[in-house]
């Protein structure tokens, strides 16, 4: 096998770099999945958009696009990189193509995961009816699996993002698809 | 009435209620959550037993391999042969075998590479510059694999006298046809000669396959699904040829092996088995330094790190062969690099000395020599208390391109430290690298036990080496330090999967489930663990998980298998706890919905009547009493409309009161004034189940008194009405709260429910915003770490 031009060779190596940061979900299955939960908060009447996101998977994608390795952390340029990013792949769309606005309220690390908070406050009735665009971490790594769970007082979906499915209404005609076999 | 017939009538009442249900359960009744599982199960055999043992015709099949191999380093490559010896320990004659080749996933025309989706924009509004940069790189890689030349290259399959057999190609599967039939307890040879280009690990997502180190132009590689290996026949599914897609690993034979490496000259080379010839391939140094390993208490460097950078540098010629041998093994895995440093130590397994080492570049310095091997030790020494002792020679922990994976005495573990290019000796990890690499090769090591020694289906069955093994690498981690950071195992960890309705049951095919490491590994471990602390109770479960063990080392078991086991061995009746959380997606999410406390009746009249009138002016005024205070009264007019009424109210103890109690009491039987002169509360608290899982019932009472105490209630409670039910409680303090599940330990997704009087609990993000808030602008204004210049012109 001929050996990779030097161009390439860099940009693998910096590939193995990233890929190696996001080994801790790589326990001989490797699975990268961004869990959402958008509940409606009766106490305080807004609706909490909390995504759960692999902090080394986050950590590779901010290292690939600064060129170099990045050790995350919830510091200001790292929340606005984060939200910038929140901003560009993820939206609620009404049906004039115009994204809800879901306020940026912050983000927290543990050892393991990257807790990412938006808030909205508009009329619940406009967000039920809207579509949700879920792009996060796609094409960064395979088989990027992203879910959405809505409860919103009366209504629940269940929503499951892929690469082949990165926009989806929010209110589906049809109860969430139930997978047995 | 008095008030001890009230509680008696009114417990008659619910249990008439309850038979009244029962009986009259409309058609589309309640789903019965203790319904036996036998429905479901298997009918026991002679190979598989009700008690979930193997049975006394139990048999699998054995494959036994001879393999030469030559590592081409130039070309990232193998050539290699192999001589199989079937036996056929089944009670069935076979026309034909089936072989698996995993290598032809790489395939440029696989499924695999087939099924991959294009190139996508994944922006919400793509700004063009941005996304075609990254939908380039994207791209590339996509390409790189499809246009990758993998795949096995077979030159030969023959018999074991040189006579070539026919055979199908379908895909990852070989099937061999037989000149004649391998009747029960014949065995037979086939021979098979391939060659097949190793995969770049990190480029195809393998779990194995090479990495190219650029600063040093040498290649580490992790041998792995690299020869083609006998397909399972077993008793349940005949021939478990089952693709090989990627996601669902593998069902293997168990057989001996002896493996010829042949490699550069200046590799070292780590593997399954024990080294057979270390006289030819070690210097005499390193074999002095190997027997001092054995027995040492710490690691010692058989390869310093002085002497893995002067191999960096070499470039020998020359080859040697490395001869391994592993009985009773169900794979063969193995590395080999130039940049390999080496250290061993001994670990006790039973009355077996094991040679716990680890294989590095020194790329994963300072952590690897710091905490890899010590983590191989560790894994040992606790999966050996909760299943069987360690039986094989070596355990090994290799770093490389694999984030994570297991072989029989060899694993492939990832995480590295990070490493300051301009001086590459300033090297620092993060807290989530240090853990990430202890648990990744607690994980991998735990492996070993789950599934290449009881040797579970993994095509079929994910949990039941991940979610086993997951458990007890939990139970591992808390061994290793106070306060480990555990990704799973707390059942508050898999409350948001629970309470998710994108689920499939545990009991799933690998290949189908939706959210894997939630689904295969963190809601089975999670299950163990409850049933071990809140269940079944810590020593009757760790009996039974080590009978399980016992039972089913160097064979295969089968779901029910296990299940029959741990009910088998503890005496307690699970069918519910398996219904409800490996074959359904049910969430715990029980509610306290009401307490109700009830006293009993003395008929003391002196103790009664005055009660009855405190109630009675406990209740507050009526809004019409209330205006109208001040109001003339025509008594107060005409005060000779006032009589002995007037004087005293209902509640006024008479004479009459007083005989009635007199001779009521020559009635009771002690019992009965032991009873009435408690003067004790009953407490009823009603339940509900929202989520559909049935659970013990776990209280804290908290009395007005300060005091408190935990009962526990067995989730039996539900039997006959698995939505709502009550229980009575009495005791003789008055109640202040009641809290249920206040440790936590039951999974139970909706905590503001499990309070009496309610509590409202706030939500994570309510918490994030009440937390302090940072100084966002020193932040900004902080100097950049320097490590974060790591790396930048890749490694």
């Amino acid at each position: 096998m001929q050996r990779p031009t030097t161009i390439l060779k860099a940009w693998i190596g910096s590939l193995l770099v990233l890929w190696l940061m996001s080994c801790g979900t790589a326990m001989a299955h490797t699975y990268h999945a961004i869990r959402t939960t958008m509940t409606l908060n009766e106490q305080t009447g807004s609706v909490e958009i909390i995504h759960r996101v692999f902090a080394n998977d986050l950590a590779a994608v901010l290292g690939k696009a600064k060129n170099q390795r990045v050790e995350l952390s919830d510091s200001a340029e790292h929340q606005q990189w984060t939200a910038q990013y929140w901003q560009r792949y993820f939206a609620v769309l009404d049906h004039h193509e115009q994204p809800l606005e879901l306020s940026w309220v912050g983000m927290e690390i543990d050892d393991h995961y990257v807790w990412v908070y938006q808030e909205y406050q508009g009329d619940v009735a406009k967000l039920i009816a809207s579509d949700i665009h879920n792009g996060l971490l796609m094409g960064q790594f395979d088989h990027q699996i992203n879910t959405v769970d809505v409860v919103l007082a009366d209504h629940q979906s269940a929503l499951v993002f892929s690469e082949a499915k990165l926009r989806q209404p929010i209110q589906h005609d049809s109860a969430p698809t139930e997978h047995h076999h | 009435m008095n008030k001890l017939c009230a509680v008696l009538a009114s417990s008659l009442v619910l249990l008439l209620a309850h038979s009244v249900e029962a009986k009259e359960w409309p058609k589309n009744q309640p789903e019965d959550k203790f319904r036996q599982l036998e429905e479901i199960l298997p009918t026991p055999n002679s190979y598989r037993t009700g008690s979930g043992a193997p049975g006394h015709e139990y048999w699998q099949q054995q494959a036994d391999y001879h393999i030469k191999v030559k590592l081409d380093d130039d070309n990232q490559r193998l050539e290699a042969h192999e001589r199989i010896t079937y036996t056929n320990n089944s009670p069935d004659t076979l026309s034909y075998l089936w072989v698996q080749l995993d290598q032809n996933r790489f395939k440029p025309d696989s499924d695999y590479n087939l099924s991959m989706p294009g190139v996508t924009r994944y922006e919400v509004k793509p700004r063009t510059e941005v996304g075609d940069k990254l939908s380039l790189k994207d791209f590339r890689g996509r390409v790189a694999r499809q246009a990758f030349d993998g795949g096995y290259k077979i030159t030969q399959v023959a018999d074991g006298s040189g006579t070539p057999l026919p055979h199908i190609i379908n895909k990852t599967m070989m099937r061999i046809d037989l000149p004649t039939a391998l009747a029960p307890g014949a065995q037979t040879q086939v021979q098979i000669s391939w060659s097949h280009n190793i995969v770049e690990a990190k480029k195809h997502g393998g779990r194995g396959g090479y990495e190219y180190f650029e600063r040093d132009d040498n290649y580490l590689y992790e041998i792995a699904q690299w020869f083609p290996r006998m397909a399972v026949y077993d008793d349940v599914n005949g021939w478990q040829n089952k693709q090989f897609l990627g996601r669902g690993e593998f069902a293997l034979e168990f057989g001996d092996y002896t493996v010829e490496i042949d490699a550069p000259a200046d590799h070292i080379v780590a593997s399954t088995g024990t080294l057979e010839n270390p006289e030819q391939v070690l210097s005499k140094v390193q074999q002095q330094r190997l027997a001092d390993a054995k027995g040492a208490k710490t690691p010692v460097m058989i390869v310093t790190e002085q002497e893995a950078l002067a191999n960096e540098k070499s470039r020998s010629k020359a080859r040697k062969t490395w001869v391994f041998k592993a009985e009773n093994v169900r794979d063969f895995a193995w590395a080999s690099s130039r940049k390999f440093l080496w250290d061993a130590m001994t670990v006790k397994s039973g009355e077996q000395d094991v040679l716990a080492m680890s294989y590095y570049p020194e790329e994963g310095l300072p952590l690897w020599p710091t905490y890899s091997t010590q983590s191989i030790v560790h894994t040992i020494e606790q999966y050996n208390k909760y299943s069987f002792d360690y039986p094989y020679p070596v355990a090994i922990s290799v770093n490389g391109p694999v984030g994570g994976m297991e072989y029989p005495m060899i694993t492939f573990n990832g995480p590295r430290p990070e490493i300051d290019e301009d001086d590459r000796s300033k090297r620092t990890y993060s807290r989530r690298t240090k853990y990430g690499l202890i648990s990744v090769i607690i994980h991998e090591i735990g492996h070993i036990y789950f599934p290449m020694i009881v040797n579970s289906d993994e095509r079929q069955w994910t949990w039941m080496d991940e979610g086993l093994n997951t458990y007890l690498q939990f139970l591992a981690e808390q061994a290793w330090e106070e306060n480990y950071p555990s990704r799973r195992g707390e059942p508050r960890n898999i409350v948001d999967y629970m309470a998710s309705p994108n689920q499939v049951p545990i009991m799933t095919n690998s290949e189908s489930i939706l959210q894997f490491g939630n689904n295969a590994y963190g809601k089975p471990a999670t299950a163990l663990n409850i049933l071990r602390e809140t269940i079944v109770g810590r020593e009757l479960f760790d009996h039974a998980f080590r009978e399980y063990g016992k039972r089913w080392k160097f064979k295969r078991p089968m779901p029910a298998d296990f299940f029959r086991t741990i009910e088998d061995a503890s005496a307690v009746d699970l069918d519910w706890f398996w219904r409800g959380w490996f074959y359904s997606t049910d969430h715990v999410d029980i509610s306290i919905d009401s307490v109700r406390v009830m006293s009993p009746d003395t008929l003391i009249p002196e103790v009664e009547q005055p009660f009855k009138r405190a109630q009675k002016q406990a209740e507050p005024e009526s809004i019409t009493v209330i205006r109208n205070e001040g109001m003339a009264r025509r008594v107060e007019q005409f005060p000779e409309l006032k009589d002995f009424y007037n004087e005293n109210d209902e509640f006024t103890v008479t004479n009459t009161d007083k005989n009635n109690y007199a001779k009521a009491k020559k009635k009771f039987e002690d019992w009965e004034q032991d009873l009435r002169n408690d003067h004790g509360f009953a407490y009823v608290i009603d339940f509900s189940n929202i989520g559909g899982l049935v659970m013990p019932l776990i209280i804290q009472l908290d009395y007005q008194d300060g005091s408190s105490e935990i009962v526990h209630i067995p989730a039996e409670i539900w039997r006959h009405n698995p939505k709502k039910t009550s229980k009575l409680l009495w005791r003789d303090k008055k109640l202040a709260s009641v809290t249920l599940d206040p440790h936590w330990q039951t999974a139970d997704v909706d905590l503001s429910n499990n309070h009496y009087p309610r509590q409202i609990i706030p939500s994570r993000l309510e918490l994030y915003k009440s937390k302090p808030r940072k100084n966002l602008m020193k932040d900004a204004q902080a100097e950049l770490k320097t490590d974060d210049k790591d790396s930048k012109e890749g490694e």
